[in-house]
């Protein structure tokens, strides 16, 4: 037997127009947005947008929804889909130490001439547990979230990326001598 | 290791403050710099591969759902997409191994919904009428929380201004009463922005943006008043109040205080206090038993979520509450302070002998003029000031 508060009537209703089923069958889903996000990624500010984005992703595609009797799928995909916005897009504004010597579309030709080997050189030098650490880093989790995706704990973690910075550093140096002795 | 490069590798769990040194520390040591640029690059590099392996993470989203035998979540046009892109996300898998614990990761997710969906369908099952749900009913005229100023991308502004207008039309409120927390004021500010806060006993919070500070209205000085600021930054002026606590609670600690002025920065992870006047106790979470540290003024400390607040250090408070848009003096000798003020305001500032080791405490707004903050000394000081030749003199009271 549907649930009252998402009555697939009233679900056809919002989908075909009436506004007022549509606002109240929002309202309805907010508060479980909000219950969920919290419970993914704690009582953050980050909550509110993650709410708000998916709101717009279900009003958005509503229409699309040929089952109206299946709006808790339709409403976890968008849940989902936005988190993988979020995660995507998380560090993008909270890296602010640019490289100093490299800003951005620029660089120094001697790192050119080295770049490329350089970086493959040194992702081959990393440990398959350090790797995957810093491509899941680079997905987009936190340290602690990857501590509980590979269960461990967050220091343990920072450890394997501070292992894997001193590895780098190392490999790096070794492919710029090379480099340097090739180019002789 | 060399532990220098440590703050570098986790620079984005510091506050900007920790982050701003950082970049004065790259500015000075080029050997450092260079090395946090091979660093990046490499990243930068890993970043790439996920994006050329998987440039929609939608699709990943449907291949965990059916991974886990969730086929009846997909419409029959997903279904189709991810039949089409079936056999890349194999081979980024296979590329990537991490994208397996991604999987793992979305389908923990799913549950998670689903289990929290039960619970809220289950709570409109037990309080709500056969009608209407009353709670949901009085939502309906209630305004929705604004979307919170966030230094997000232009598409989440053009998003959130279409909620704005599907769920309440043009009202734009700088304080609105959230959804779930009727009974609190939350107030926002956009990035760039200040604004104060003044409580009901007279207490004030400076909200420097991007920020979001929410609180019980209608709290007197006899009542404790639990403030929220779940992110940015606030400069708190706290009235005395007696055996009734004010505290301030963030997403890593809590600051119970008892008439005093001290500033809050805090981000997802962390926060810092740093203490001017008064006492400061700043304990980390919510917990009872949680460990906490007493601030004396000029002091400061840094709570990491789930961990003790550090021990209390001598702060510069100056250069920890510039952010404020405030001065902030404690027991300085006026010539200091007239030091500081003429470097920021580019002018010469003389003192006389006699005044020039006087101790002044007191905060000053940093957008007033420099006559008008040397006036506000001079009559703290019982001096005057002069101006000749372009310098200004304080000077005692003739």
């Amino acid at each position: 037997m549907p649930e009252p508060a998402f009555d697939p009537d009233r679900v056809r209703e919002a989908q075909n127009g009436n506004e007022q089923a549509r606002n109240g069958l929002l309202r309805r889903l907010e508060p479980i947005l909000r219950g969920y996000f919290i419970k993914r990624i704690g009582d953050e500010t980050d909550v509110d947008d993650l709410v708000q984005n998916t709101l717009v992703r279900v009003h958005e595609s509503l229409d699309d929804l040929e089952k109206p009797g299946s709006l808790k799928s339709f409403a976890m995909k968008a849940a989902l889909f936005e988190l993988q916005d979020y995660y995507r897009g998380r560090y993008d504004m909270k890296e602010h130490l640019r490289d100093p010597d490299l800003p951005l579309g620029q660089s120094t030709a001697p790192e050119d001439r080295s770049a490329h080997v350089d970086v493959e050189k040194a992702l081959e030098a990393l440990t398959p547990k350090a790797r995957r650490i810093m491509e899941l880093r680079e997905y987009g989790y936190l340290y602690r979230e990857i501590a509980r995706m590979l269960d461990t704990t967050e220091a343990a973690v920072k450890m394997q990326v501070k292992r894997a910075f001193e590895t780098m550093k190392e490999a790096l140096s070794v492919a710029l001598l090379l480099v340097w002795f090739l180019g002789m | 290791m060399d532990d220098k490069y440590s703050p570098l590798l986790f620079a984005d769990e510091r506050s900007e403050a920790q982050q701003a040194a950082l970049r004065e520390q790259l500015d000075e040591d080029p050997e450092l710099a260079k090395q946090w640029a091979r660093w990046r690059r490499v990243r930068g590099r890993l970043r790439q591969r996920l994006q050329d392996q998987l440039p929609d993470r939608r699709l990943l989203v449907l291949y965990a759902l059916e991974q886990e035998g969730g086929d009846e979540h997909l419409t029959p046009a997903e279904r189709a997409a991810l039949d089409a892109a079936r056999e890349d996300i194999a081979t980024a898998v296979d590329t990537i191994p991490a994208l397996s614990r991604v999987i793992e990761r979305i389908q923990d997710e799913r549950a998670e919904f689903e289990e929290v969906w039960a619970q809220h369908q289950g709570a409109m099952k037990t309080d709500a009428p056969a009608t209407e749900p009353s709670s949901e009913a009085a939502r309906e005229d209630r305004p929705p929380r604004r979307p919170q100023s966030h230094d997000g991308t232009d598409r989440r502004w053009a998003w959130r201004l279409t909620v704005a207008a599907l769920l309440v039309g043009a009202a734009v409120l700088a304080i609105v009463y959230g959804p779930q927390q009727a009974d609190r004021t939350t107030v926002t500010v956009r990035d760039g922005e200040q604004r104060v806060v003044t409580f009901d006993d007279g207490s004030t919070a400076r909200l420097v943006g991007a920020a979001s500070l929410s609180y019980a209205p209608g709290t007197s000085t006899t009542e404790p008043q639990h403030v929220r600021l779940t992110r940015g930054r606030a400069y708190f002026d706290v009235v005395p109040r007696g055996e009734a606590s004010f505290m301030v609670k963030t997403p890593a600690a809590q600051a119970e205080v008892l008439g005093t002025q001290f500033g809050v920065t805090t981000g997802s992870d962390s926060t810092e206090v740093v203490l001017v006047e008064g006492t400061v106790r700043v304990g980390a979470g919510d917990e009872e038993n949680a460990q906490s540290v007493v601030l004396k003024p000029g002091e400061r400390s840094v709570v990491w979520r789930g961990q003790a607040p550090s021990a209390p250090a001598p702060a510069d408070l100056n250069a920890a509450l510039e952010w404020s848009g405030l001065f902030v003096f404690r027991s300085t000798p006026t010539a200091t302070i007239a030091e500081r003020l003429g470097a920021h305001y580019g002018v010469s500032i003389t003192v006389a002998p006699a005044l020039a080791d006087e101790p002044i405490t007191g905060t000053f707004e940093r957008d007033r003029t420099v006559s008008q903050v040397l006036t506000t000394i001079a009559r703290t000081l019982g001096a005057e000031v002069r101006t000749e030749g372009g310098v200004y003199q304080l000077v005692p009271a003739s």
